[in-house]
């Protein structure tokens, strides 16, 4: 198979996106407008200013996992059949290959007519994911170069046994046993509930921190954003340092007294994070709850927060 | 125009030209600036028939005041009549450090929200696509 020439523009400034453990650079001025389904199968849509630019689609390969060629055939004889009666026959071509996604089964192809678009369609082994994302571009730039650079920096399976997740400029890991459970993209806040059995792990992010902390605490802000998660925990709240940035830390047990019936469960710890970071002018957060008392989980998420 | 009327609606914006049109305050909206730096509009209000009637009988307001924060006191003052909505949420994306994303969809929701309530006027710059004017429109 040949490679795909040419580079992306080096000038153009990039940012990660990452969802559901499936991660690649796009130009910075591209942002999610979709993102819907889950770990298993899934979209992700992302726009520029005028136009879609990106479609990103994940589904569970099932039990007999096609090879990518083969899977490829079948999207093209699907897509041909939605082309309206009379339409110009497309031009596909095929058969090419992304250097870095060496190792991976896959393959890259270009469609012209209706749309145009840069592809690559991957089997990811261990997920046993199908992976298909697709860059359009006009009639003026075919926008090989940005392609180039998103299908290089793909990254479909789990790093060290953690998940990368970046979206709004909130880049972190999380173990890949997690799933994300609830997730709120509003202006100023976003926030994650993940989930591993009974645990639970919240991390969220809210710009315009020095307008938040005017009238409020950063203890405060915490308690009143988990207020829900936190109830019938008896915690204990103390300043701390954090990368340098002024911190607290929170931790606690579920109360008895609150929660009487709890008796009959595993002990439940909660343990919070949350720092301000007044160069990125962001406060972030993380609470877990878990079994385990000491969990180091907390922190390690926070360790991989990019904050400024 | 009335509401039913469908037909005579001009046609929706493109993003593009929602982003690149031009919002200018209403000239009859008074602002000062409060103690704490923050902005209050203070806007006439034409009463309606029965709060003419009634204003022999009580006293009604003829203006009503609006105190914005402090991020829409900012927004404010930017809508000067020469910067765009895309200049705006440059302006405050950079200065509050927000994604662009972040910054646009919540100064959008804010400008319509002052434009419904006829305190700015948006002005939509000629395109390729601009939607012709209706007739009576």
């Amino acid at each position: 198979m040949a490679p795909i020439e040419s580079v992306a523009n080096e000038r153009e400034r990039w940012a990660r996106l990452g969802w559901h453990g499936i991660a690649c650079d796009v130009p910075e001025d591209w942002c999610p407008g979709s993102l819907e389904g889950d770990y298993a199968s899934g979209y992700l849509r992302v726009e520029d200013e005028t136009s879609v630019r990106l479609e990103l689609r994940w589904e569970s390969a099932g039990r007999s996992v096609l090879p990518a060629s083969a899977l490829v055939d079948n999207f093209l004889k699907q897509t041909r059949k939605k082309l309206p009666r009379g339409a110009p026959e497309p031009a596909v071509d095929r058969g090419r290959a992304v250097k870095e996604l060496a190792g991976l089964d896959h393959e890259a192809f270009t469609w012209r007519g209706g749309f145009n678009a840069h592809s690559v369609l991957l089997v990811e082994p261990d997920s046993r994911r199908v992976v298909h994302v697709r860059v359009f571009f006009g009639e003026a730039d075919d926008a090989k170069g940005q392609a180039r650079r998103i299908f290089g920096s793909l990254a479909v399976a789990p790093r060290g046994g953690m998940l990368e997740w970046a979206v709004f400029g909130l880049r972190f890991q999380m173990p890949e046993r997690w799933r994300l459970e609830q997730s709120a993209l509003q202006t100023g806040r976003l926030q994650f509930r993940f989930r591993s059995g009974s645990d639970e792990l919240e991390v969220a992010r809210q710009s315009l921190a020095e307008v938040t902390l005017r009238n409020a605490t950063l203890d405060a802000w915490f308690q009143g954003l988990f207020a829900k998660s936190l109830r019938g925990f008896r915690t204990a709240s103390r300043a701390a340092e954090y990368r340098g940035h002024p911190a607290m830390r929170c931790g606690g047990v579920l109360s008895l007294r609150a929660r009487p019936l709890a008796v009959f469960r595993r002990r439940r710890i909660a343990t919070g994070l949350a720092w301000h970071c007044p160069e990125a002018d962001k406060v972030f957060a993380i609470r877990c709850d878990t079994e385990t008392a000491d969990d180091p989980l907390a922190d390690r998420v926070a360790d991989s927060i990019v904050c400024h | 125009m009335p509401r039913w009327a469908v037909w005579r609606r001009p046609k929706p914006l493109s993003r593009e030209q929602s982003l690149a049109s031009v919002p200018l305050r209403n000239q009859a909206v008074e602002a000062e600036r409060t103690d704490d730096g923050s902005i209050r509009l203070v806007v006439p209000v034409r009463p309606k028939w029965w709060a003419r009637w009634l204003s022999h009988l009580v006293y009604v307001p003829k203006t009503r005041r609006i105190v914005l924060d402090e991020i829409g006191s900012y927004v404010w003052g930017l809508c000067d009549g020469q910067r765009s909505v895309r200049d705006i949420i440059g302006a405050l994306s950079a200065r509050y450090k927000l994604h662009r994303k972040e910054a646009e969809v919540s100064v959008v929701a804010y400008l319509r929200q002052l434009a419904g309530r006829g305190l700015i006027g948006i002005a939509v710059l000629p395109g390729r696509d601009t939607p012709a004017p209706t007739r009576g429109s």
